[in-house]
């Protein structure tokens, strides 16, 4: 890494997944696409402060059920700013494609873990999280100008929140973080963000699927956004958090239930996505229903559980089967 | 542990951020707060503007209105519905159609119209007044204005407005309109125009026949600045004082002044003005009419000037009845008669008449009676103290209103003092003529019609032309038709101009011959009152002075052309100078350089034969060079002659390609050759057209790359033969293809440098080729395209006995350096040069050949060693002090005996010019060799002379 950039060298070999990623997706009739996240080498989580130089590598370890960590950086210095916004992968990705793009950034509560417990001298923890919303809010803001259909925040430490402190101390405080910085943007621009949430797939492998969704949902829909993304079909039990989710929603909301696990290496068949789609219509009113990946294929440098081949089927699958669902729902 | 104290701290940060976050919320949360406390303020307060603006409207009866486009609904407030007489709940809304309904017919279609071009027009503008018909049958005035108002995508949504009742003002303006229009109607009557001023805004309205009068809009008023403009400032002065006064006293003012309007006309007004007073008598501006007063004031200036001309005329004015009896005298009569106007005036105008002419009185007035005018009447009158006087009259009857004739007026001009001036002005012509025709120029006049009117003797003398023939236009005849043209135009434009001229053209001569002559000519001007009169002219005959000038010019051009070309062959000449110089230093550096190190080598060694052999060929080149210019030399003063023999070109082709062949083959250029077989021989100087083709190729090979070609053909073409020298190197410039065969030329300095030589071989092939009767020319596509040097020679018949003539033997034949040399043993040479390497050199070379060498350095001591020794030959520089060569030989050739008187003697000399050898052989030698002489060639010389054959 030099610079804000990648090695230049790598440039065309990054170009050319990201136009593969963005034909095969295109292929799959999936009416959104994303990059696959093609650029976030790095990861989902740091990819916008990764080689920040006020930062250090020994930040906080997020454990995984693998048993391997994610060690986030350290900020040393104010103040704080990201090096690197998620517009630029869009701005990309909307060189090859031909649907609407959606485009994932990271929510600024997962970013607040920079600041360390101690606190830096001459950069207060206040004014860390005014800078922290406020570069939030540009890279959104950015993403929107550029063109994404949709953005979404991944919320994926909403889950691990409860983890770390089952209170729900922490969940209400990164609810708020995020409500804070939603409420700079417009009721119109408000309708085109999303929330995701998952417990964090890694390596075939995730950091708080224990947590328990009735002590997550509940705070989640405080979020003023328009639209939901969940991961539901690595979940033991669905139907629960489904009825969870009937409780909550509100007439703006819309959900996108999750009908492939991207951590399962088998292929979901259509018949299975749609029998899913199916059974969260009964909970969820079909204007408001829509459907989605529990999460990405986590297409990271370290992480190579999950082929492209792989990926792209499953994802055939989801849009096939949603359509299987939709003519069973009379949905034209 | 560690993964559970990382937790707990990954928990405390997490923690400590959360209050960070509550404090941003409660910040966030608090400026919320705020904003809504301003929010509800701000409502509050507009509510308040809201209400006072409602009372507001309503005390005016302003009603407000707004029509929701999209759903056709007009909103009346209370004022409005009042006005409309509709009820609350229509109101509230009612489409627009049903309001339209209310609106005078006569105005409905302004209403509409003006509603759709506000939806039309950028701006969204409604405004007009319109009447409304009220149910009783009265009329309202409402003037209404809006705005439309448009949504995001441009669409007009809303037309909000207001309306108010302009009926008493509208009533109040209808008024004011017909008193205005009575006011206009009387003032026209009167052809005046209205005006008032404002004392309050300093500003003056005009009505529109003021406004007229001013030259100005009436729309707008005056200001004070702008009415300064259009007066004078004196009057502008007076206007200010006027008004000043009709305000402080109250009174009526009337002032006439002069007007400039703005568009330049100049104009008198009289202005009448009153001030006017407010409601509590305080002044409040001045109120008039104005009047165009400016053919009154035109009027009144033609009479006082037509009285101040008569007044201060010089010539007498009076007026008499037709009795006789004076009724008026000016000035201009007082000072010529002498008599005071109250001496003159009721007195009889026989007062003035001399006794003698008495009887013309009663013939004027007689003449006058019957109506006539009398004009220029001269005859004589007397003043009072009794002195006569020469006067002009001109007297035309007076009539009055009704045309009667009651009187004369009598104009009465003293031309006592023009009658003497006349009569000097004839003398003075007359002397004038007289000089004029004495006069050696020729000389001429012309009145303002350009027709001349007088010449004087000298040109009637000239052309041989009467003056009757040269009167008017005849003059023009004398002008030659090459001339005319310019001639006319000159004459004509100056006199248009009434400027002096002066040019230079021929005039036609008494004895048919045209003559160059110089025409001056000046405008003539009156001296009494400056009128122009004509011209008068002298030509005076200046064919010589411009022989001379011609001759003059011509002499200066050719010594211009003359010292051009003297600088330019200078330069050439120092061109030339510097390249020779490089050229000869250069191989001297080699051989001096060589000839230092040769000292230090071991004989015999590499190095020892390596500097001999570069020593050799730097001193070959410099031969070359100085054959060159010998050639040159010659070829410059005509001196080189041919040895015309039958030659066949392949063999001098050849041989020439033998001769550059090393040096191609060392720079790896390819020498190819085409020779056709049918060219037959042609005749020519073998040696010399050698000389031509292995200048070519040895050019050729020097500007021709390594690895290039040279290609040389020889064919016959119509009746000459050809031989093409085709190189594929550097090539030559276009601009240069012109220069290639001048001397000393080179491309350029560059190439100077890259390529050495001076630049005469191409000069010498040319004057070879042309002494041959042939042509020699080159063509090149340009730089690094090759060159092609083509040689063209006639074909001359070669009678067959030529053929078997005997030949010169070719170049190769006489190759020094392929035959073998004679031996000399036996014969004793007595060498002769002031020099003594030269005679060591020359005794080394006759000794290895074995003969003997005998040295003298001077003159004296060759006679005395040929009288001493048995000398076979002699072997003697020519330039040498005191006892040059020429003179040696003479002395030799004068000796006694025999023997010694016819010795062989050969001339071995740096003077190698053509004549140099002529010279020497004249002089007595029978053989001339230059220096550097070439070892082989003086061996095989003496063995000549000394008529000794070849042995082994």
């Amino acid at each position: 890494m030099r610079g804000a950039g990648s090695d230049p060298a790598l440039d065309p070999l990054y170009d050319a997944a990201v136009r593969e990623t963005i034909e095969l997706f295109e292929a799959t009739g999936s009416p959104v696409i994303t990059d696959g996240e093609q650029r976030k080498y790095h990861n989902f989580w740091t990819y916008s402060v990764e080689g920040l130089p006020n930062t250090r590598p020994d930040g906080f370890a997020i454990p995984f059920a693998a048993g391997h960590v994610r060690r986030m950086p350290r900020l040393v210095t104010g103040p704080f700013a990201y090096r690197r916004y998620a517009d630029r992968y869009l701005e990309q990705a909307l060189r090859y494609a031909r649907v609407p793009l959606k485009q994932a950034v990271i929510s600024p509560s997962a970013l607040s873990l920079l600041y360390p417990e101690q606190g830096i001298p001459g950069y207060s923890r206040d004014t860390f999280i005014e800078d922290l919303m406020r570069e939030h809010v540009t890279e959104v803001s950015r993403c929107l100008e550029h063109g994404a259909c949709k953005v979404q925040i991944d919320f994926t430490e909403g889950r691990l929140a409860v983890k770390i402190d089952p209170s729900g101390e922490l969940l209400a405080s990164f609810i708020d973080l995020n409500n804070l910085a939603l409420a700079r943007f417009t009721s119109g621009q408000r309708e085109r963000l999303g929330v995701h949430t998952c417990p964090g797939g890694d390596r075939d492998s995730t950091h708080s699927a224990d947590v328990d969704y009735a002590d997550l949902l509940p705070a989640l829909f405080q979020l003023n956004v328009g639209n939901f993304y969940i991961a539901l079909a690595a979940e033991p039990d669905r139907v629960r958090v489904l009825e969870m989710i009937r409780a909550h929603l509100k007439p703006e909301h819309r959900v996108f239930v999750g009908v492939i696990s991207p951590i399962d290496p088998r292929v979901e068949t259509p018949e299975e996505v749609r029998d899913r789609v199916l059974q969260a219509a009964k909970y969820i009113p079909v204007a408001q229903l829509g459907t989605t990946d529990d999460c990405g294929f986590s297409p990271f440098c370290d992480d190579l559980s999950t082929t492209r081949a792989t990926a792209f089927a499953k994802i055939r699958a989801r849009v096939q089967g949603t359509a299987l669902a939709a003519r069973a729902l009379g949905v034209p | 542990m560690a993964d559970e104290e990382e937790q707990r701290r990954l928990r405390s940060a997490a923690l400590k951020n959360a209050e960070s976050i509550l404090a941003a919320r409660q910040r966030v949360e608090r400026e919320l707060l705020d904003a809504k406390e301003a929010l509800e303020r701000k409502t509050e307060e507009l509510q308040d503007v809201r209400a006072r603006l409602e009372a507001t409207l309503r005390a005016a009866e302003i009603g407000t209105w707004i029509w929701d486009i999209r759903q056709d609904r007009v909103v009346l407030d209370a004022n409005l519905a009042n006005m409309f007489e509709v009820s609350p709940e229509v109101a509230a809304g009612a489409p627009l159609q049903s309001y339209l309904a209310a609106i005078h017919p006569e105005d409905r279609p302004r209403v509409q119209a003006a509603i759709a071009q506000a939806l039309d027009s950028e701006n969204g503008r409604y405004e007009l007044d319109f009447r409304l018909l009220r149910s009783d049958g009265s009329i309202r005035w409402l003037a209404v204005r809006g705005q439309v108002q448009r949504d995001a995508t441009g669409t007009a949504t809303h037309l909000p407005g207001v309306s108010i009742d302009i009926t008493a003002r509208k009533q109040a303006e209808d008024a004011v309109r017909e008193s205005a229009e009575r006011l206009q109607l009387t003032l026209a009557a009167g052809a005046l125009g209205d005006w008032s001023w404002d004392a309050k805004t300093d500003l003056l309205s005009l009505g529109t026949r003021a406004a007229e009068i001013f030259g100005v809009c009436a729309d707008a008023p005056l200001t004070r600045a702008q009415i300064r403009e259009l007066m004078t400032a004196e009057d502008a002065e007076r206007m200010n004082a006027v008004f000043e006064d009709a305000l402080k006293n109250g009174a009526d003012f009337h002032l006439e002044y002069r007007l400039v309007r703005p568009s330049g006309e100049h104009c008198w007004v009289a202005a009448r003005g009153r001030p006017v007073y407010d409601a509590y008598g305080a002044p409040s501006g001045v109120a008039g009419v104005v009047q165009d007063i400016t053919e009154r004031k035109q009027s009144e200036a033609i009479r006082n000037r037509l009285a101040d001309v008569v007044a201060s005329s010089d010539d007498a004015i009076i007026s008499k009845t037709l009795d006789g009896v004076i009724t008026s005298w000016n000035q201009g009569a007082e000072r010529i008669f002498g008599y005071s106007p109250d001496e003159a005036i009721g007195q009889p105008v026989t007062l003035l008449i001399p006794p003698d002419h008495i009887d013309e009185e009663a013939a004027i007035l007689a003449r006058l009676r019957r109506g006539e005018r009398i004009e220029h009447y001269e005859t004589v009158r007397r003043r009072k103290d009794g002195t006569i006087l020469d006067v002009s009259l001109s007297v035309s009857p007076m009539r009055d209103v009704n045309g009667e004739i009651i009187g004369a007026s009598k104009i009465a001009r003293d031309v006592t003092h023009q009658k003497r001036a006349d009569e000097a002005l004839q003398a003075s012509n007359q002397r004038f003529r007289l000089m004029a025709d004495s006069a050696p120029a020729l000389i001429w006049m012309s009145d303002l019609t350009k027709a001349c009117t007088w010449f004087n003797q000298a040109w009637l003398e000239f052309t041989g032309r009467t003056m009757e023939q040269e009167l008017g236009f005849g003059w023009v005849q004398n002008i030659p038709p090459e001339d005319l043209d310019r001639f006319l135009q000159i004459y004509t434009e100056s006199f248009d101009a009434r400027t002096a001229f002066k040019m230079e053209h021929r005039l036609g001569c008494h004895d048919g011959s045209s003559r160059w002559v110089i025409n001056n000519a000046v405008p003539l001007f009156e001296a009494a009152h400056g009128g122009f009169s004509g011209y008068i002219g002298s030509c005076i005959d200046i064919t010589e002075l411009r022989q001379a000038a011609r001759e003059r010019e011509h002499l200066l051009q050719s010594e211009r052309a003359a010292r051009t070309e003297a600088e330019r062959l200078g330069r050439l000449k120092d061109e030339f100078l510097a390249t020779l110089s490089h050229e000869l230093r250069t191989p001297l550096n080699a051989i001096l350089g060589w000839a230092t190190l040769l000292r230090r080598v071991p004989v015999g060694s590499d190095d020892h034969l390596k500097g001999l052999e570069t020593i050799e060929r730097n001193a070959r080149v410099q031969t070359q060079i100085i054959a060159d210019l010998l050639d040159m030399s010659g070829i410059i003063s005509g001196k080189v002659q041919l040895d015309v023999q039958p030659v066949d070109l392949r063999e001098v082709i050849s041989a020439a390609l033998d001769a550059v062949r090393p040096s191609a083959d060392a720079k790896k250029v390819r020498l190819r050759a085409t020779l056709d077989a049918k060219v037959g021989r042609i005749r020519g100087d073998a040696n010399r057209l050698q000389q031509v083709l292995w200048n070519l190729l040895t050019n050729a090979v020097k500007f021709t790359p390594a690895g290039g070609r040279i290609d040389v053909v020889l064919e016959r073409v119509n009746s000459h033969v050809e031989i093409a020298v085709e190189d594929s190197g550097i090539g030559i410039k276009p601009e240069f293809l012109a220069f290639v065969f001048d001397r000393f030329r080179q491309a350029d300095a560059s190439i100077t440098r890259r390529h050495g030589g001076l630049g005469l071989g191409l000069s010498i092939v040319k004057h070879l080729v042309e002494l041959h009767g042939g042509s020699v020319r080159v063509k090149s596509p340009g730089e690094g395209q090759g060159s092609t040097f083509i040689v063209a020679l006639p074909i001359s018949v070669v009678r067959s006995d030529d053929a078997g003539r005997h030949e010169r033997p070719s170049f190769a034949e006489v190759d020094l350096f392929s035959v073998k040399l004679p031996s000399l043993a036996g014969i004793t040479v007595l060498i002769v040069d002031d020099e003594p390497d030269a005679r060591v050199l020359i005794s080394r070379l006759v000794e290895e050949r074995g003969a003997r060498a005998i040295v003298a350095g001077s003159g004296e001591e060759t006679l005395r060693l040929l009288a001493a020794e048995s000398i076979d030959i002699l072997v003697s520089d020519i330039g040498m002090p005191d006892y040059d060569g020429y003179r040696l030989i003479q002395a030799i050739r004068a000796l006694d005996p025999k023997r010694l008187r016819n010795i062989p003697a050969i001339a071995l000399t740096a003077y190698a010019r053509a004549e140099d050898r002529q010279r020497a052989l004249l002089a007595g030698y029978q053989m001339h060799l230059s220096k550097p002489v070439e070892p082989r060639e003086l061996v095989a010389g003496i063995a000549s002379l000394v008529n000794i054959q070849q042995r082994p």
